[in-house]
């Protein structure tokens, strides 16, 4: 074996694979091309081996067989009408405040965000329904365009996540903690938003302003209209209550999840052979890119563990005497950049397997970690060039909401997201308050 | 010279860290930095359920595991990690492992399987945390219990549910109920995984001790490409270093504070029932392989020499 | 229709029929866990068969799906510096990253046809649990997996260069339009 020095093998792995990447590679072939190319190089043919094991512990893993599922979950209840009858929920309800639509716009995303384990899910259905409601009703477009892409990135801190999972798999924590850890900082959040939206209606009414009279609903039909939560509520408790209370493991809870998003799209009549067709097609191509990155990206951080090279982080910290917190803020700002050019599950299966063992060190709480982790992730759905909410925006969004419109809509919910990690870094009692109350 | 560098993987995690600096430091000096142990720690390069294949092929150089991770790939390993009544003491259990027969079948069956056997270890205390206090087995009908195979066999043949949660779900999984004990290790153990926060009550099953042995392998390749010096320096090495682990956890075992655990032991009767049932998966075993069968006639054969059957 | 063009329907639709047929494990993954919470709970009788069986239902669907996935360009790629290159340009970057593709997917194949033979050859059984079902079937499946999106990498890659060298021919898949986003919602943004 060629003995190299830890940077030089650092060098020679994440430049060939940022290369690979930066010519269109999907992400699982320049992982496992430089990985490959690393493990034959340097290591000789027992590091190729390791290509192997761990597609198999990649399979055989009970935990992730939640991945599919609550996948499956999220597609379902975007067609399963759910939407609608929120949004007619909070019309009713909310419609009569100056910023009451947007407000409930949120309350929306937190509730779709507490079923799905995906983000996406409710920024797509948002989009579709709320949007041009709001917009015929006066609403401001860049506030409420940047209400839906914001509120819809909380569908991976408020659990279910899909995103948690994948750390969990990664990073050895229980998934249930990171859950529980997940939830007060998501509603934190989503306080936030309203808060925002209130305060920026209440200096300028004509952001949000409040529906005419005439359109405005009596109080019995304001209660009746409550009847669409029952469904929506009923799922909530049931997948969170399993999991949070353990009554069952994260996989069966999202095996309940995805037989009752079918249940209630039933009951909305929306369940037929198209649509089952088209969810089960896409959870596979969905699943089909996620365990494709899972075996490169576990491949590639072995062979980089393997030859050596782990410790130049935790090396580097210790040479140049950096401070703790210096570190995980160091961390965090390396997240946000990599947030505007990679995908959220690029970015875990790359930092995670570097980046746990340090915070370990350093003495922090993982669960804690996990949750600044998912807080940065936020910002990466809405900061240019490469967001996913930014993206899913402009292709459901009318005509005259231009991409210039959703950038600019993007940066003010930026700067609250920021406050909100800057909270949970300063408070991390915000996180581990409820997994302590619980466990 | 040059330096031959070592890839060394265990199961075991942070717990240990101070004796494995220990072991790396022991083969530095000793071999004046001509061997360097690379250590990797469970789970950070290969699985440990995936050791024994690893090892062959030469993706690690030693591995220091147990025969339960690769018993479905060599067939004595669910025998030598230990079967429910095999032995009950360390002494015992030394004393079977060192005899010239056992050794040869070991040696046999790890060749075989593409591997040099280097030698065993010795685990502790291997009994059961549960939520609410056991007096009988009866007790457990009831319960559900974290147990992995071959004490998950024993445990049905008394109609106790077992299920299967892996190791970093035990603390949850415990605290929420979704099982209402576990059998995984001993006192410090379970210490280390928090367990006592859910759990205090720990009942000795006098089924198996040390509950578990441990072992190391080697791939053939790297192993006689080393010199003679440096293969009697890795012996050393690993030989200290598994008694090491041991003491450790027999002082820890002993050491965990006072309080921490409510201790209670299984009647005679129903640890002696459990023996019996263990039978039934002995015989499981034998039916494995011939090699399987000779080395449960030595286990039967050293049980009849203790006066356990 | 010429050779290549019938090469490429060929592979695509063996890459989307393989894709169809495992989506129906969705459904097999959600059964078998219901199935599970309904004996544990409702009847007292937890299954001892049921963690096991989903999960290598996972992991078989999440392997086959591979090949699909590349069928359909769904794996994650960055487009920030890729996206500015022409037809050409795009072509050339295909061409290095499918040959190199090919290299190491033919590694991964050799190997993981070894690991299954090593499994078959002795009978090997899972030890997590009293069931102890056999462990060679699932491990057959990484062969057969990569296998395929070996073969849909080939066709990738004979696209790529065809683009590159300027040789004109019918993509059965251009017309295709991938989305990331429900096709039935997109049309209800659109009225
Ligand atoms: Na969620
Ligand atoms: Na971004």
């Amino acid at each position: 074996m060629a003995d190299l020095d830890p940077l030089t093998i650092t060098a020679i792995m994440f430049l060939s694979m940022l290369a690979l990447m930066a010519m269109g590679s999907p992400l699982a072939w320049a992982l496992t091309i430089s990985g490959v190319g690393s493990a034959y190089v340097l290591w000789g043919p027992g590091g190729l081996d390791l290509l192997v094991s761990s597609t198999f512990s990649a399979m055989d893993n009970f935990l992730l067989v939640a991945l599919p599922l609550f996948i499956f979950m999220g597609l379902v209840l975007q067609r399963s009408g759910i939407t609608d009858d929120l949004f007619e929920m909070i019309h009713k309800l909310m419609g009569g405040l100056p910023g009451g639509l947007g407000v409930g716009t949120v309350i929306i995303c937190a509730l779709i965000a507490a079923m799905a384990g995906v983000s996406g899910a409710a920024t797509v259905s948002l989009g579709i329904i709320a949007l041009p409601a709001m917009l015929k009703r006066g609403y401001d477009k860049k506030l409420v365009t940047g209400t839906i892409m914001a509120g819809g990135a909380l569908g991976f801190l408020i659990p279910p996540s899909v995103l948690m999972i994948i750390y969990a798999f990664l990073s050895r924590d229980s998934v249930g903690k990171l859950f529980a850890a997940g939830l007060m900082p998501g509603l934190m959040l989503a306080g936030i938003y309203i808060t925002y939206v209130l305060i920026r209606c209440r200096i300028n009414p004509k952001l949000g302003p409040p529906a005419p009279i005439e359109e405005r609903f009596s109080g019995i039909e304001k209660l009746k209209s409550l009847r669409h939560l029952i469904a929506p509520g009923a799922l909530i408790t049931v997948v969170l209550g399993c999991i949070i209370g353990g009554v069952t493991s994260p996989s069966e809870a999202s095996a309940i999840g995805a037989f009752g998003s079918l249940v209630i799209a039933a009951l909305h009549g929306r369940v037929n052979w198209d649509m089952l067709r088209y969810v089960m097609l896409t959870t596979t191509k969905l699943m089909g890119m996620l365990m494709w990155i899972t075996i490169a990206a576990v491949f590639f951080s072995k062979i980089y563990v393997g030859l050596g090279a782990g410790q130049i982080v935790g090396e580097l910290i210790e040479d140049f005497e950096l401070s703790p917190m210096f570190v995980i803020l160091a961390m965090l700002a390396t997240y946000f950049v990599l947030g505007m050019f990679l995908d959220d599950f690029a970015i875990v299966f790359i930092t995670v397997p570097l980046f746990v063992p340090i915070v370990r060190d350093l003495g922090y709480d993982t669960t804690w970690f996990a949750v600044l982790f998912i807080l940065s992730m936020q910002s990466a759905y809405l900061t240019p060039p490469f967001g996913y909410n930014l993206f899913y925006m402009r292709s459901v969004a009318p005509e005259d909401v231009t991409i210039g419109d959703i950038y600019k809509a993007a940066i003010p919910f930026v700067f609250l997201q920021i406050l909100g990690l800057a909270l949970v870094v300063a408070f991390p009692q915000i996180a581990l308050w409820l997994p302590s109350q619980i466990f | 010279a040059d330096t031959v560098r070592i890839r060394f993987h265990t199961f075991y995690g942070t717990e240990i860290d101070a004796i494995a600096d220990k072991f790396k430091d022991a083969v530095k000096e000793a071999s004046n930095g001509e061997l360097r142990i690379q250590y990797f720690r469970g789970g950070e390069l290969v699985a440990s359920d995936q050791f024994a294949d690893a090892v062959s092929k030469g993706t690690l150089d030693i591995v220091h595991g147990h025969g339960g991770y690769w018993s479905g790939q060599v067939d004595i390993g669910n025998i030598e990690a230990g079967l429910p009544g095999g032995w009950t003491s360390v002494e015992e259990a030394k004393a079977f492992f060192e005899s010239p027969e056992v050794n040869a079948l070991l040696t046999e069956a790890y060749t075989d399987a593409g591997t040099v056997f280097l030698g065993k270890g010795y685990g502790h205390s291997y009994d059961l945390l549960t939520k609410e206090p056991v007096t009988s087995l009866e007790d457990l009908k009831t319960r559900k219990i974290r147990a992995t195979s071959n004490v998950a066999k024993v445990l049905d043949h008394f109609g106790i549910p077992t299920v299967y949660l892996p190791a970093q779900e035990l603390y949850i999984g415990m605290s929420t109920g979704v099982i209402d004990g576990a059998i995984y290790g001993g006192p410090v153990e379970y210490e280390q995984l928090k367990l006592h926060e859910a759990g205090q009550h720990y009942t000795y099953l006098n089924m198996l001790m040390p509950g578990w042995t441990e072992t190391f392998l080697a791939n053939p390749e790297s192993w006689n490409s080393l010199s003679d010096e440096h293969k009697a320096i890795l012996e050393t090495a690993i030989a200290q270093f598994a008694e090491d682990i041991h003491q450790w956890l027999a002082a820890g075992n002993e050491g965990v504070a006072e309080g921490t655990f409510i201790y209670a032991t299984l009647p005679a009767e129903d640890s002696k029932a459990l023996t019996e049932a263990a039978q039934g998966v002995w015989q499981e075993e034998a039916g494995r392989s011939e090699r399987n069968a000779k080395l449960i006639e030595a286990l039967v054969a050293n049980a009849k020499a203790q006066g356990r059957l | 229709m010429n050779l290549v063009t019938r090469y490429l329907v060929i592979q695509d639709g063996l890459s989307e029929y393989v894709g169809r047929a495992i989506s129906w494990l969705t459904l097999g993954m959600i059964s078998v866990l219901v199935l599970e919470i309904v004996a544990r709970y409702f009847l007292n009788s937890p299954t001892i068969w049921a963690h096991e069986t989903s999960t290598m239902l996972y992991g078989a669907f999440c392997m086959l799906a591979g090949a699909y996935t590349l069928r359909h360009r769904g794996h994650v790629r960055s487009e920030v510096i890729y996206g500015q290159f022409g037809p050409r340009g795009k072509a050339f970057c295909d061409t290095i990253i499918f040959t190199l593709g090919l290299v190491v997917l033919w590694i991964f194949f050799k190997m993981s046809v070894e690991f299954a033979a090593e499994s078959w050859a002795v009978r090997e059984y899972s030890n997590k649990s009293i069931w102890q079902p056999a462990v060679y079937p699932i491990k057959t499946v990484i062969p057969v997996a990569v296998g395929l999106v070996l073969l849909q990498n080939i066709a990738e890659l004979l696209r790529a260069v065809l683009v590159l060298l300027g040789i004109p021919f019918d993509d059965p898949r251009e017309s295709e339009v991938e989305t990331d986003i429900d096709p039935e919602l997109l049309d209800a943004a659109k009225k």
